[in-house]
């Protein structure tokens, strides 16, 4: 069996080789990948149980249907993004089939589409048979795709760019090669995309005045796509390439050898931008419907979508806010449909269909999404000593404007530890409380802290002491009275205490 | 199916609810092949870190149709470095020892492959991932959104509004929703677990019912912390049977030894003189304001104020009571050899409400 697999899984290597060049990165991935061969090899059974669930899921409740078309990641289409998608398509295109440099910028908030618009293109532009655009079955290039979160300085960079162009010429180091490559006449055209760009600017801006630098090069076949979070990224620090359309270099020192080969091209070469807004109500309620299409009923309630839509809207317009709002919704009903599903299943009626119990009619309300995405709740079980505590820090607030040992109203400014100390052994004297010790509270307050209910402030002048010292008292304590004031609203030694 | 219909038990008393929906959520995303994220909050010792891993090792156990790769990683053990992480994970998986760099680059081939078993990666102590960039929790969060990945990322941390205040955007866009809150046990909840934990154990002597009640009240009322209450519960037993002592005895020792700050006894088994040297410097600290202080005008009020007492002390015995406390790191003093002069600063190692404490409750 095993052997079986492997010598299947080079035929399928063959195969691709074959077409490697027009592979998307992706795919490109899964060739090279070893690890995976291994893996089936040495797991028979695991293939047996996939081709089980595969069977099995005709019969799939729709439950999981919804949860499954409700992923995150890159979605087979995109409404609502479709000018940028035309945008981006139209632009790599040209350029591609012209041959000319260019590079585009893409900004936007986390989950407005960025990167799956940019995969969804490149994918587009790799498979022309689907497209009806017939001149693009001659157009071949090579797409390098790298998150620039997963590699680790400038030279990794490099590297990964290197590897993943298959550059067979030797001569010179890396960024050299890859120049070479890229002005090579023969050679196909790439398309370099760097998402998340923004995280190639700690430390020097070198590496990526010298990747954009590659798209400017004459005769470069480089289309450059950067993604990134903000707006003006380019403005702030990569002026020189947006703003003048004549070449300059950040440093005098140029790479080795290739100095005099660059010469300042006439051609209107700036970066272009591109701007992905946050989606708005109408953008994701759409968004939503489409998914739900996909699972071939809607297995939300018209309002809830609608609720959905408006409340990411109105704070981010994160569309994977949205989307995991509505999974977080359809697992809490899916939980409470659960107990009837196992009471039918003992009873030994319904043992050919235990998923009978899912199909209902039913639908996930606004009830339910508003569980999800409102405020996060906390449970309120304090223990009695923080409650005094905080009592303590109420009452302290409320008698704040007339006490002038207390001149801190415990938002601005801490209120410091040791006057609160006191106080807080007078509330105990007073009510007849147990106390605890001053090493005790500050332990309690790290608990407190935890919660968000307070804040500890320390002395600077702790850090200042070479031996071992421990915390000084001149740290403070901040917190929100409303909030506090909110959570134990109703309590009766809190009552008892602020009065 | 077997296995699927045999009842899954919490392991531990009054967390059931937490149990079910934990373990309901990695099957879920196992049995589906399914990408998510949750994340799991609440203060030390509420059982967190036991009920997630009981949950995973009760699926392994008992639901022979369910295969996935488990692994566990305490964000304490990887020191400053956050990448130290993707060597612990790929070791795990894999089995061979690589470099973060490496093992990065491996792992990300590795969960675009498709015939992988799904991945339960479980992180306690996430806060130790914060380092500014975040790129190894994006990582992590990335693959979250894979469906490709097989990947079910559980995260435990101590911090309540930690997704909404210390991520950055890229990673709270990512984190979604899945969320379970483990509050602090209240006194009746803290007494069935001291309780069921203490049955096991083959013991000579019990805790009798009102020491456990006054146990797990007394915790409740503190921290609400389990663990906190097993150990006193433990130490309560040793101290039965050792001697003597009614239950409720035992357990308020064992609260006083465990709870005691030994600074303030320390300061409070002063003798005399260390204590007037104490007073003095808290005395010339408050006068000045500042935070240290020269050992000179220390020196010249004990000396005055011991006129007051009667009592008869030369600048040597002060001197030798200052080095004393300097020993016991009370008093930190600035290192210029091994000659004090009247312009060597000093100051206190102790809150200074501290020694006030300790000082006021023996006079």
């Amino acid at each position: 069996m095993g052997l079986q697999l492997r010598s299947a899984d080079r035929a399928q290597g063959k195969i691709t080789d074959s077409f490697k060049e027009t592979k998307t990165v992706k795919e490109e991935k899964r060739r090279n990948e070893k690890v995976g061969s291994k893996r089936s090899s040495t797991s028979d059974d695991e293939n047996v149980n996939g081709a089980g669930a595969g069977s099995s899921k005709a019969d799939e409740s729709e439950y999981i249907r919804a949860k499954r078309a409700l992923h995150l990641s890159t979605p087979v289409s995109l409404p609502c993004r479709e000018s940028q998608v035309e945008e981006l398509h139209g632009f790599v295109k040209t350029h591609l089939l012209t041959g000319n440099a260019g590079s585009v910028y893409i900004s936007g908030a986390p989950g407005t589409g960025k990167t799956a618009v940019v995969q969804h293109v490149l994918q587009r532009l790799s498979h022309p048979e689907s497209e009806e655009g017939k001149d693009l079955k001659k157009l071949k290039f090579l797409s390098v795709f790298i998150n620039c979160m997963n590699v680790h300085g400038p030279s990794a960079i490099y590297n990964e760019i290197y590897r993943q162009l298959h550059i067979t010429s030797k001569t010179g180091d890396v960024t050299d090669r890859i120049k070479n490559r890229i002005v090579s006449k023969t050679a196909r055209p790439i398309v370099i995309v760097l998402d998340e760009m923004d995280q190639l600017l700690s430390g020097s801006k070198e590496t990526l005045y010298r990747i954009f630098e590659w798209a400017k090069l004459p005769g470069s076949k480089l289309v450059l796509i950067g993604i990134a979070n903000s707006l003006d990224l380019t403005i702030r620090h990569l002026p020189l390439l947006t703003s003048s359309p004549r070449l300059a270099s950040p440093k005098p020192r140029t790479p080795r050898g290739k100095a005099g080969h660059v010469v300042p091209t006439s051609s209107p070469n700036v970066c272009k931008l591109m701007q992905f807004p946050p989606y708005d109500r109408s953008a994701i309620e759409t968004i939503l419907e489409t998914r739900m299409i996909e699972v071939g009923k809607n297995i939300f309630e018209p309002s809830a979508v609608k609720f959905v839509a408006a409340k990411v809207a109105a704070t981010t317009g994160d569309m994977r806010k949205a989307l995991n709002a509505c999974q977080m919704a359809l697992d809490t009903s899916e939980r409470a449909q659960r107990p009837i599903l196992k009471a039918t299943a003992d009873d030994g009626f319904n043992s050919s269909s235990p998923k009978k119990g899912c199909h209902h009619d039913d639908k996930i309300g606004v009830a339910a999404i508003s569980k999800v995405l409102g405020p996060q709740k906390d449970d309120g079980i304090l223990p009695l000593q923080q409650k005094i505590l905080l009592a303590t820090l109420l009452k302290i607030n409320k008698e704040a404007p007339n006490s002038i040992a207390f001149p801190n109203d415990g938002v601005t400014s801490a209120i410091p530890t040791a006057s609160f100390y006191e106080a807080y052994r007078k509330v105990c004297t007073d009510k007849g409380f147990s106390w605890i010790d001053r090493g005790e509270l500050s332990s309690i307050c790290g608990l407190l802290e935890d919660r968000c209910l307070i804040q500890v402030t320390e002395s600077t002048a702790t850090s200042k002491k070479k031996l071992n010292s421990t915390k000084t008292s001149k740290g403070g304590i901040l917190f929100q009275p409303d909030a506090v004031t909110k959570m134990l609203r109703n309590d009766p030694v809190v009552e008892s205490i602020v009065g | 199916m077997v296995g699927k219909k045999r009842k899954i038990e919490c392991p531990m008393p009054c967390r059931e609810s937490q149990f079910e929906e934990i373990s309901g959520f990695i099957r879920d995303n196992v049995a589906h092949e399914s990408s998510r994220c949750m994340y799991v909050s609440g203060v030390p010792g509420t059982g967190k870190t036991l009920i997630v891993q009981s949950a995973i090792n009760e699926l392994k156990a008992h639901s022979s149709d369910l295969e996935f790769n488990h692994v566990y990683i305490n964000g304490l053990t990887l020191g400053s470095n956050p990448d130290k992480l993707w060597r612990k994970l790929w070791k795990e998986l894999d089995d061979t020892k690589l470099a973060p760099k490496q093992a990065l680059r491996k792992l990300l081939e590795y969960f675009q492959t498709r015939e992988i078993l799904p991945t339960v990666l479980v992180v306690d102590e996430l806060d130790q991932l914060m380092d500014k960039k975040q790129s190894v929790l994006y990582r992590l969060l990335e693959w979250t959104t894979d469906p490709l990945a097989k990947f079910t990322f559980i995260a435990i941390f101590n911090t309540m509004n930690l997704p909404e205040s210390a991520l950055v955007n890229r990673n709270a866009s990512r984190i979604g929703f899945s969320r379970v809150v483990f509050p602090p046990y209240d006194h009746s909840q803290l007494q069935i677990i001291v309780e069921t934990s203490l049955l096991g154990g083959k013991r000579r002597k019990e805790l009798s019912k009102d020491a456990l009640i006054l146990l797990s009240r007394k915790v409740a009322a503190i921290s609400g912390d389990a663990r906190r209450a097993l150990e006193i519960a433990k130490r309560a037993l040793e101290i039965l049977e050792t001697s003597d002592k009614p239950g409720a005895k035992a357990v308020d020792e064992a609260f006083k030894e465990l709870f005691s700050s030994p600074k303030i006894d320390t300061i409070r088994d002063c003798t005399d003189l260390e204590k007037s040297l104490l007073e003095q410097v808290i005395s010339e600290l408050n006068r000045t304001g500042s935070e240290e202080t020269s050992y000179g005008p220390v020196q010249a009020n004990v000396l005055s104020c011991c006129g007051y007492d009667g009592k008869n002390w030369s600048s040597d015995n002060i001197l030798a009571a200052l080095v004393r406390l300097v020993n016991m790191k009370l008093i930190v003093m600035e290192s210029s050899g091994n000659f004090v002069s009247s312009l060597t600063r000093i100051s206190l190692n102790v809150p200074t409400e501290d020694v006030k404490f300790a000082l006021a409750r023996t006079q």
